[in-house]
């Protein structure tokens, strides 16, 4: 059957879900640098280069949703019922998966912003923290990608069944929609350990310790919601 | 098709379990990095506190994690017991 209704309902709901959160983030981020600039016009080159290469970061969790997206519209157009639940589940996935991230890896930047601009001489250090901690902020976004790739790529039954069609979207769901904590919890610690490598610049690796171990902690409901859709699509 | 009481109630089940999973992890996952973010700035006001610190993080981490645990348990719940 005609799977178009399925693809594009998909393709919009990833992309425009997954538009907003990288979005947030960057603009905090632009916002924290232009008041750092007003700040210290001296800094300026140092705090850009700060700016673009965390807005950067944050850019790559709505970069995968436009690549799903993308390849929802331009990929199959019949199939059997079960396909096209798959493929709109995989975009609702991407979708809801890049808001937490996007947005969680924007506080981080915006933070360094506010401490290169305070302490120039230590933006190595600050950009240093500010790039681990946005890398495990984008996790979760992961996740949800590689369950949009399950999604989209398994091959479905020809017969449709009530039971298998609510997998396929509790999978999305769970993996999905699970993102959007631990992906904004992970920026507010990235953001802390930012501006405490600004203050003390000489117990950063102290703090970057502390940052990475409560971040991991707080990833821990995304490998849950990671567990929840394998579960669902490989064993229900 | 013709879909049955069990079907309706098997695909409820499977549907719940993504939804519990999916939004019982939202909060854990804020709050605990509050709890981290606000450990990092201890630290860095602090660092001799820092093994302290760490410790009460991880105390307020774990309770905040609970609701999370509920959550995966319920799922796994509605996906092999219902």
């Amino acid at each position: 059957m005609d799977l178009s209704l399925a693809t594009f309902a998909g393709a919009a709901l990833c992309i425009g879900l997954g538009a907003v959160g990288s979005a947030l983030g960057e603009g905090l981020t632009a916002g924290r640098a232009a008041e750092a600039i007003a700040r210290q016009p001296q800094a300026a080159p140092v705090i850009l280069r700060t700016m673009l290469v965390g807005q950067a970061v944050a850019e790559s969790a709505s970069i995968f949703a436009l690549v799903v997206a993308l390849l929802l519209l331009f990929g199959p157009d019949s199939g059997p019922l079960l396909r096209g639940v798959a493929l709109f589940s995989a975009g609702l996935c991407m979708g809801a998966g890049a808001f937490g991230p996007g947005y969680g890896s924007g506080l981080p930047s915006a933070a360094a912003c506010t401490a290169v601009g305070r302490n120039p001489a230590r933006a190595p250090r600050i950009n240093t923290t500010m790039l681990v901690s946005q890398a495990v902020a984008q996790t979760p976004s992961i996740f949800a990608l590689l369950v949009a790739f399950l999604l989209m790529f398994r091959s479905q039954p020809p017969e449709f069944s009530l039971a298998g069609a609510a997998a396929l979207l509790g999978a999305a769901i769970a993996a999905g929609v699970s993102a959007t904590g631990p992906g904004i919890g992970a920026g507010f610690a990235g953001a802390a350990a930012c501006d405490g490598t600004a203050r003390r610049p000489d117990r950063a690796p102290l703090i970057l310790r502390t940052m990475l171990v409560g971040q991991a902690v707080s990833q821990s409901t995304s490998v849950y919601g990671l567990v929840v859709a394998l579960v669902l699509l490989y064993v229900v | 098709m013709d879909i049955t009481g069990a079907d309706l109630v098997r695909a409820a089940a499977l549907l719940g379990a993504g939804i519990a999973m999916g939004f019982g992890a939202i909060g854990p996952g804020i709050g605990e990095g509050f709890a981290a973010g606000k450990a990092c700035e201890g630290i860095a006001r602090a660092p001799e506190h820092a093994n302290l610190l760490t410790r009460t993080m991880l105390v307020g981490q774990a309770v905040s994690e609970s609701t999370g645990i509920y959550a995966l348990v319920v799922a796994l719940l509605l996906i092999f017991v219902v």
